[in-house]
């Protein structure tokens, strides 16, 4: 998670639902009405960037919190769905069939933030079983390199085109019960998956061509 | 007994080393395994480090199972795949191998003498028939820059040696340029990282140490640009407490680190002399095999890494044993 990684910039963008602790003036611009002040115990989605800050920085000023020990940090952050307890027992249930993409795109990266925002051992375990189920499904899809895309390569090479039709099926085939669940991947397994898959082929190819 | 016998062995090898080392040597190329090529070759790699080698043979020399421990070569080629796969595999920017790099360079360089001093002695055509296996002798030809001489050096009409030569020393070049480019990626990518290090003077190890003098060059300057092209296109409309590309007290660390808890496939070597016996940080397991102890902090978990097994370890863990060349990544 380096400061110039896209993956994770475009991760940091996501908004999360949050609940204002104070009333602060002059950041209506939040709600979409500038001008106004922003009111306590409004709901409001930030972006992760954002609302990780707010978090943990608190209102020092503020009457309220006066008899507090420890300053009321601005927001506090409301779970969001994607870790609501319908998706941890869907998560739980059966990870491999689990949707991850329409869940959130970038559910890892999500995942590790949160876990080190609030230390939540129970969601990290979760997220940790979710990635070694899925990972072995992952790989089978990324080991299962189609055949007749050396045949095909290697038929254009030497100008043969017998064959074509049936290796043309088998492959379609072959894309399409792969893609039902590689649409269900989320940005960081895509990554895994490109890699393996890539790699097993390129091994795939030294092994049978020149 | 066994250790005085090896003693004497040693010693009646030292006096032979010259014949001796030509067989080892053949490793060194695994594909091509054609003798007269080899001893041809061989003879002409050793000729660039003879005098060196005769210097470095009373300090270097560790008697061990009757091999003496010469930089030899062959040796070198080893230790630089060795280098180039570690720093492949390796988070972190390794420090360079400056003898080892020095040594290698100026053997190429030989090499491509020598070997277009032989096709001079192919243009001219005239071949003294000159055949001559002892390698001594030859070896006394390839230091000799006499022009007759190497001419009579090619001493056939055959072309093997010659295809032989270009194609080891386009196998060495490869391998250096492969390293050298590995290297730079990482420069770029730990480019702020690096310059830190540079300016804390607490820390132990000198930029010197870890980068030649050409990746030092590459280093500034390519930062300078990078930095003038992210402060002419962006920074300057920035306010100035945000204009620092390294800055470290934000909500996101600028400088990237190396990933030090990396996972690593590493192969336990054991210690670079060979000897198990010395190493003070082997100990012996219940299987009673040769073993390193080493400590997972995070999860305060023991590991035994057994002498020539395999295994897949976070970077940081074995950090110092690949530095001592206990461990090779690969």
């Amino acid at each position: 998670m380096g400061y110039y990684d896209i993956d994770d910039i475009l991760a940091d963008s996501v908004e999360i639902p949050c609940k204002f602790q104070h009333d602060i003036p002059g950041l209506g611009y939040l709600e979409n009405n500038p001008g106004k002040p922003i009111s306590k115990n409004a709901k409001l989605d930030l972006p992760i960037w954002l609302a990780r800050i707010l978090a943990i920085v608190g209102g020092d000023a503020n009457p309220d919190t006066m008899e507090d020990e420890e300053p009321l940090p601005f927001v506090e952050l409301l779970t969001p769905d994607m870790f609501s307890p319908k998706v941890i027992n869907a998560i739980k249930a059966d990870p491999a069939s689990l949707d991850l993409h329409a869940i959130n795109s970038y559910f890892y990266s999500l995942a590790t933030k949160w876990i080190t925002l609030f230390n939540d051992k129970q969601l990290a375990e979760v997220v940790h079983n979710l990635l070694l189920e899925r990972s072995q499904i992952i790989n089978k899809y990324a080991g299962s390199v189609p055949v007749d895309l050396f045949h095909s390569s290697t038929d254009i090479g030497s100008g043969k085109k017998t064959g074509h039709s049936s290796h043309g099926g088998n492959s379609s085939m072959v894309r399409v019960s792969n893609s039902t669940f590689l649409l269900t991947l989320d940005e960081f397994e895509k990554k895994i998956y490109k890699k393996s898959h890539e790699s097993y082929k390129d091994t795939k190819r030294w092994m049978f061509e020149k | 007994m066994d250790i005085d016998i090896e003693d004497i062995l040693a010693e009646l090898d030292r006096d032979t080393t010259a014949v001796d080392e030509s067989l080892p040597s053949h490793d060194e190329i695994p594909s091509e395994s054609n003798t007269t090529s080899h001893t041809l070759l061989n003879n002409s790699l050793e000729t660039g480090l003879n005098n060196d080698k005769n210097g470095k043979r009373i300090t270097t020399t560790v008697a061990t199972d009757n091999n003496l421990r010469i930089v030899s070569p062959e040796l070198s080629f080893k230790q630089l795949m060795t280098c180039w796969r570690n720093e492949r595999c390796a988070p972190e920017l390794l420090p360079f191998p400056h003898e080892l790099m020095k040594r290698m360079m100026s053997r190429i360089q030989e090499q491509m003498e020598y070997i277009e001093n032989i096709s001079m002695g192919f243009l001219e055509n005239d071949h003294t028939h000159y055949s001559d296996h002892s390698p001594q002798d030859r070896n006394k030809l390839a230091t000799d820059d006499d022009p007759v001489a190497t001419r009579m050096n090619s001493n056939h009409d055959s072309k093997l040696p010659l295809l032989c030569m270009e194609a080891e020393i386009e196998r060495v070049k490869f391998v250096i340029r492969s390293f050298i480019r590995c290297r730079l990626s990482k420069i770029d990518k730990f480019s702020l990282y690096l310059r830190q290090l540079k300016e804390d003077d607490t820390n132990i190890i000198s930029l010197d140490e870890i980068l030649s003098r050409e990746e030092l060059e590459y280093h500034e300057r390519h930062f300078l640009i990078s930095l003038k092209l992210l402060n002419d296109s962006v920074l300057k409309y920035m306010p100035t407490e945000l204009q620092a590309i390294n800055d470290t007290e934000g909500s996101v660390n600028m400088i990237e680190e190396p990933d030090w808890n990396k996972f690593v496939f590493i192969h336990v070597v054991g210690p670079p002399d060979g000897n198990l016996e010395k190493d003070s940080s082997l100990t012996t397991n219940e299987f009673n095999k040769y073993c390193y102890s080493v400590t997972i902090p995070e999860l305060k978990e023991d590991v035994e890494l057994t002498i020539n097994s395999i295994y897949v370890m976070r970077y940081e863990v074995i950090r110092d044993l690949l530095k001592a060349g206990k461990v090779e990544l690969i």
